[in-house]
């Protein structure tokens, strides 16, 4: 092997980073886009495993400094793509051994094992990292794979059956209930008056530093412009995050009078296995359904499938499921827009009038 | 045509057997050249032959040799001669074995055929012969691929593609295939040069080293499977790859850590100190401590030597491990619980002198340098200890030293204190500003480190993989490794080596930076040296900047993921409970890598949380091993852990994979507003109500005795809120509210003194008044009410549940069946060693009835319409009966009888009365039943086994 010392340029760089990470071409005119960074975060995921999640991070943003893209928006970006990438399960936060000397965070990250999942249509959702190889695909079929956002997709060619090439390539099968981890389907006041009723069981407190709310007042489909620092009109339970020392804001349940918090409770509950986020924006949800202002989807149509248009983040269960059945595609004048055939809409929009309360918009 | 076949194909191996002499490749029976319909002509004529003449004629010794190879070729690697037998039909009566062998030594002698090797070779002495020239059998071909595939990168990460070594990696590599297969890789010369054919089929040698038809013979049965021809192009793909890579290779040959010459590390080896920062931003100090496997595989000591001894940390006195735990050590990093105890000796202990030993690793396992010891914060978040004590502008570092250091220095660096938490160790977070003063050098100087002006490296796009061992980065020969260089000052110029190549110049401007490309480098170490040449002060040299690293090959990602990947334990449904997983209603699995083995542990809580006790319950080899997860959750349903899982608030099952971490699945137990306490005194036991109901509605209680389970007692609120005694063996407690029920089964032992079994056993006697069809109602009003008991008190509560359950059914099947049938199913059922024959003469109607319902498949039970059908359909047929819904009704009252509701009392009582007109229609019920239980506990017998 000749040793080829050689000055290239950034673009020549990002070329030949985006070949180690086995990422394809067509995407690269994205630059350092978030698909890419999931990439990155795969292969360091491998070599940085067990770690918290700030190590990860940070070890991609470090590694992509060099490349011109705004630092702020590149931890943004890291942090959305490690964000998905639990959400989808391709790399899984775990508690560490109780005997592991090096206990530095309550939880750790590790890579998921390769895995896939049938969607409705019959192509493969592929998840889990294959170690230092990344993909466990061969480079033909990994150049089949789309992208959204993180997600890879592999559909079949033909009549090809990809589920026992899976397998026997060593994939693990999930089946989409094991995959999409649903929570019970309840009603929104009763969802409402669960938490409630334990944030009624904390402890009275009269001060949080650096508090913001999710005011239900505002309309549900600006979820932004819904963010406030309490103030004296504020009553109530509300959805809040709460600043830490080091690492993102905490989510909680606050409980003001006259934007006086007097109790709150950390939505940190890590047993129930679901995200703080998924919690909140789920407790959003049933308050603003209870309140009589649901939140609504929104039906367009294009070219023989409807996109479904939603205003406020959705849990990652419910993103799990929008995954199986359609994708991602470009927003319109929302937060997050998916493309489904027209055959899933009707039992989708259940789904998520069923779990979340979201109703359409008329 | 035998004699004429002959002569060809003599000639035909003649000729190769020729070609090849010189280049010394040798000539395999399967490379006869014969199509597929000649083969099989062949194949039958020689069987015919055989048959006639009753004698392997010597004659057609060649043809033999081929069409034995065929049948290795195809047959299904269990076993080789009936193969052959069923491909020559009086082979059994006329073949000799021996003669087979014989011939194909000749077919080696005469054309230079190959010889099998290895130990499979020697144990199966005859069918080595045809297996090996069969190349490679069809059953082995898949293996054979996924193992081409996952060593793809180790194979072409050689400098020189040699038979020999080829043939090693691939005996070396882990198969995770058969056997047959592992022997089949023991043949290394075979293996090897079959790879180098599969690589170089593209090229038009004159002589190839597999004949070409019979390679892309090979080529078109391994790609019969979409897998495996997916493994094959990929593997072909990268060795042809690195063969353009090979042969293109004109200029330096850098690298490759074992030739002479080759660069070295400069990395001292020893004990290196780490920090890592918590999310709470707390630092945590730890070492990294080399490798000693290699060290003690360098002084040529066997890692046997480590069993004699057991091995410590110095600051865990009391942590014994065994002497071969050295040999992972260096894998990860240790946190240090004191410094003090660490410093100026070995880190390590041993607890008995091995002769040689200590002092092969006595200065090995010592702290680097002395204190203060500078540790840089590098770019994973990570930091390391670094030499020469020599800090660069805009970099961050830590400080761990043994002693506060002087305040001066302290105040002049502007360094801020760290706690590490951890005796005898001072830390401090000293970040360099671009520039330094000279009252910071002073500093710097005071505290003993250094300042240099010096180029960046830094890796670019890749998170670098740390050996913290050996100091450096490890890079694999799939990725290229791209650096961005730098400088702390401005520089005319960068000065770049690698190894031992010739210097490169990059001239830069402003900033001083610039990205280079190492290209593909061969495995083994490389040293990177950067230096520069400053822009102004007369173009003074930067001291050079040194970046190590070491290029290996991939992990195949199926052992890679073994030590890496995590893993996940799941519940479905989501919201199930306990009771439905221990049930098997509800699955429990755990998701991650499946050689990995999880061991499980039950934790239960109290009402504060906290956890009152824990019982593993076991460990299962396999993550996948679904059933044996089941076996160990079963516990769960007996005593004595049966009465905790009633009783806890909250019940957690922690799933514990290896080293990998922790998972787990909470059950809490739901809190009602009113429920029931049994408590155990001095002389007896005292049942008591929780009402946290809290509202004005009035609360009716009752109980109902285990000894007589269908005897309502009305009692009264008010005492049972401070305790009511309760005599053995106990009761069923109810309390309703507002229309909803709250009960428990309440089990109190015999006051006497056990002394047998027997003295736990009771009797249980449902009243003789409710015994006619029209009180089935009731009686199935009774086994639900018992049956949905929400609480399990005291112990054997669970079993006394079952007992009166038991009763209940077994009257309705005595008002239904007759009470001799019953019993007698019922003995049945607890028999050591049932037999259903008696049980299904017995039945009743036409014997076709009985015999029907032993040989069906009832286990989807009466929610099934498919079997509710069939055996509608059977009672129709054998004239049992022609009415569906009472059919249905007998049918569900065997399975489910608990899923049976009438909205009134009365509501149904004709169609039970109707029933028990009909014995041998609800004995065909209950008989299909038992013969389902029966069998499913066979299967749950074998599985234990």
């Amino acid at each position: 092997v000749t040793v080829a010392l050689t000055v290239i340029s950034e673009a020549a760089a990002f070329t030949r980073v985006r070949e180690a990470l086995r990422f394809p071409a067509y995407d690269a005119a994205n630059g350092v886009s978030l698909p890419l960074i999931g990439q990155a975060l795969r292969r360091a995921a491998h070599i940085l495993a067990p770690c918290p999640r700030h190590e990860l991070e940070r070890a991609v943003r470090q590694s992509f400094k060099g490349f011109a893209l705004d630092a702020e928006e590149l931890t943004n970006r890291t942090a959305d793509a490690l964000e998905a990438l639990l959400a989808y399960g391709d790399i899984l936060e775990m508690q560490p051994p109780a005997d592991d000397p090096w206990t530095i965070s309550p939880l750790i990250v590790r890579p998921a094992p390769p895995a896939f999942v049938q969607r409705k249509a019959g192509s493969m959702i592929i998840l889990g990292v294959a170690g230092e190889e990344i993909t466990p695909l061969s480079s033909e079929v990994n150049k089949r794979l789309a992208w959204h956002g993180v997600l890879r997709i592999l559909a079949p060619e033909g009549a090809e059956n990809l589920r026992p090439f899976l397998a026997e390539l060593g994939l693990i099968e999930l089946s989409e209930r094991t995959w999409l981890r649903l929570p019970p389907i309840e009603s929104a006041p009763h969802h409402r008056a669960a938490w409630t009723r334990r944030l009624a069981d904390t402890a009275p407190i009269s001060v949080i530093e650096g508090l913001e709310v999710l005011d239900i007042r505002k309309s549900p489909t600006f979820y932004s412009g819904r963010w406030v620092e309490p103030h004296s009109t504020l009553n109530g339970v509300h959805i809040g995050r709460r600043a830490q020392r080091y690492g993102a804001s905490l989510w909680c349940l606050v409980d003001l009078a006259a934007g006086v918090p007097h109790r709150f409770l950390d939505l940190a509950l890590r047993r129930e296995r679901e995200r703080p986020c998924d919690l909140a924006w789920r407790i959003q949800m049933a308050m603003d359904a209870d309140a009589g202002a649901p939140q609504r989807v929104r039906l367009r149509q294009t070219d023989g499938q409807v996109v479904l248009d939603f205003f406020s983040p959705l849990p990652s269960w419910a993103e799990r499921k929008l995954a199986v059945v359609g994708e991602r595609t470009a927003r319109h004048r929302s937060l997050l827009s998916y493309l489904l055939p027209q055959h899933e809409v009707d039992e989708t929009i259940k789904f998520m009038n069923d779990y979340l309360w979201i109703t359409l918009e008329a | 045509m035998l004699a004429e076949t002959h002569a060809r194909l003599h000639e035909h191996f003649l000729s190769l057997s020729l070609q090849r002499t010189v280049l010394g490749y040798p000539v395999y029976a399967l490379e006869h050249g014969l199509a597929s319909s000649e083969i099989e002509l062949l194949r039958t004529t020689l069987a015919r032959e055989l048959s006639r003449q009753r004698i392997l004629s010597p004659a057609h010794w060649l043809l033999w040799v081929v069409i034995a190879t065929e049948i290795g070729y195809t047959y299904d690697g269990d076993e080789y001669w009936n193969s052959f037998a069923e491909a020559i039909p009086d082979w059994q009566r006329y073949g000799v074995r021996a003669t087979i062998r014989a011939w194909f030594v000749d077919f080696a002698r005469r054309y230079r055929g190959f010889h099998p090797t290895g130990r499979w070779s020697q144990h199966f002495s005859i069918i080595a012969w045809p297996i090996a020239h069969a190349i490679l059998p069809r059953d082995l071909q898949g293996q054979f691929a996924r193992h081409l595939y996952g060593l793809r990168y180790a194979l072409t990460s050689q400098p020189e593609f040699s038979i020999g070594k080829l043939g090693s990696i691939l005996q070396a590599g882990d198969p995770g295939g058969s056997s047959r297969f592992q022997h089949f890789l023991d043949q290394t010369e075979l293996t090897a040069r079959l790879v180098l054919a599969l690589r170089d089929e593209d090229v038009q040698d004159a002589v190839p080293a597999i004949q070409r038809q019979t390679l892309a013979r090979l080529v078109t049965d391994l790609e019969g499977r979409q897998s495996a021809r997916d493994w094959l192009r990929e593997a072909r793909k990268i060795l042809r790859e690195a063969r353009m890579r090979e042969s293109g290779a004109l200029g330096y040959r850098g690298g490759g850590g074992t030739e002479a010459g080759a660069p070295q590390s400069e990395s001292s080896c020893g004990v290196r100190l780490v920090a890592r920062q918590s999310s709470e931003g707390a630092w945590l100090v730890g070492i990294k401590i080399p490798d000693v496997g290699k060290i003690i595989q360098q002084a040529g000591l066997a890692p046997k030597v480590l069993d004699q001894t057991r091995v410590r940390l110095a600051d865990r006195p009391d942590h014994w491990m065994p002497g071969r735990a050295l040999l992972s050590l260096g894998h990860g990093e240790q946190r240090i619980g004191s410094l003090q105890d660490l410093i100026g000796a070995p880190v390590l202990r041993f607890e008995r002198d091995v002769k040689g030993l200590s002092a092969l690793l006595s200065e090995a396992l010592c702290i680097i340098g002395s204190s203060p010891w500078l540790l840089r914060l590098q770019d994973d978040g990570v930091a390391r200890q670094v030499l020469g004590n020599h800090v660069r502008a805009n970099q961050s570092y830590l400080i761990v030293s043994d002693t506060p250091l002087e305040p001066a220095s302290v105040c002049d660096l502007k360094l801020r204190v760290i706690d590490f938490g951890t005796p005898g160790a001072v830390g401090y977070f000293l970040s360099v500003p671009s520039v330094l003063s000279a009252t910071e050098l002073q500093a710097l100087a005071a505290i003993k480190l250094g300042y240099a002006l010096r180029a960046n490296i830094e890796p670019m796009g890749l998170v670098p993989r740390w050996d913290g061992a050996a100091g450096c980065t490890v890079w694999l020969t799939t990725e290229e490794p791209v650096l961005r260089l730098s400088a702390d000052h401005r520089v005319r110029e960068f000065t770049v080596t690698i190894d031992r190549s010739p210097v490169v110049r990059i001239p830069v401007s402003n900033p001083p930076e610039a990205i280079v490309s190492l290209g593909y480098l061969s495995p083994g170490l490389h040293v990177i040296e950067v230096g520069g040449t400053a822009a102004e002060t007369h173009g003074r040299r930067l001291e050079p900047e040194r970046f190590e690293l070491t290029i290996r090959a991939p992990v195949p990602w199926v052992q890679g993921i073994r030590d890496q990947a995590g893993f996940r334990a799941i519940l479905e449904p989501a919201d199930a409970s306990l009771e439905s997983v221990v049930a098997g209603k509800a699955r429990v699995a755990v998701i991650g890598p499946r050689e990995r083995s999880v061991t499980i542990d039950a934790r239960f809580f109290n009402l504060n949380g906290h956890v009152t006790e824990s019982f593993g319950l076991g460990t299962v080899a396999s993550l996948t091993d679904e059933a044996g997860i089941r076996r160990l959750l079963v516990k769960l349903a007996k005593e004595p852990l049966a009465e905790k899982v009633q009783t806890a608030p909250r019940v957690d099952l922690i799933f514990l994979v290896d080293e990998l971490g922790v998972d787990s699945l909470s059950f809490p137990l739901k809190v009602r507003p009113l429920r029931w306490r049994l408590t155990a005194g001095d002389h007896d036991y005292r049942v008591r109500l929780i009402d946290e109901a809290g509202n004005d509605q009035r609360v009716i209680i009752s109980l109902y005795e285990i000894a007589q389970p269908d005897r309502k007692l009305d009692a009264d609120y008010a005492p049972y809120l401070d305790g009511q005694a309760i005599g053995p063996p106990g009761a069923l407690l109810t309390a309703v509210c507002d229309n909803r029920r709250y009960s428990a089964i309440a089990s109190v032992p015999p006051h006497q003194r056990l002394t047998t079994l027997n003295d736990l056993g009771v009797t249980i006697t449902v009243s003789p008044t409710l015994n006619e069809a029209q009180h089935i109602p009731r009686l199935l009003a009774l086994l639900r009410l018992w049956n949905h008991a929400q609480q399990s008190l005291g112990p054997l509560s669970l079993l006394r549940k079952a007992e009166v359950s038991v009763a209940f059914e077994q009257r309705i099947a005595a008002i239904l069946c007759g009470t001799g049938w019953a019993d007698r199913a019922r003995a049945c059922r607890s028999a050591a060693d049932p037999s259903l024959e008696q049980l299904r003469r017995d039945i009743g109607g036409s014997p076709g009835f009985g015999a029907r319902l032993r040989a069906n498949d009832w286990r989807s039970g009466a929610d099934d319409p498919a079997v509710c059908a069939e055996f509608i359909r059977l009672a129709a047929v054998y004239q049992v009966s022609d009415n569906p819904a009472l059919c249905t009704l007998a049918l569900r009252l065997a399975f489910a009888p608990l899923a049976i509701k009438f909205s009134t009392r009365d509501e149904g009582i004709s169609n039970w009365v109707g029933l028990a007109q009909i014995p041998t229609l609800a004995r065909g019920a209950f008989f299909a039943r038992l013969a389902t239980n029966l069998s499913a506990q066979k299967v749950r017998a074998t599985e234990v086994a």
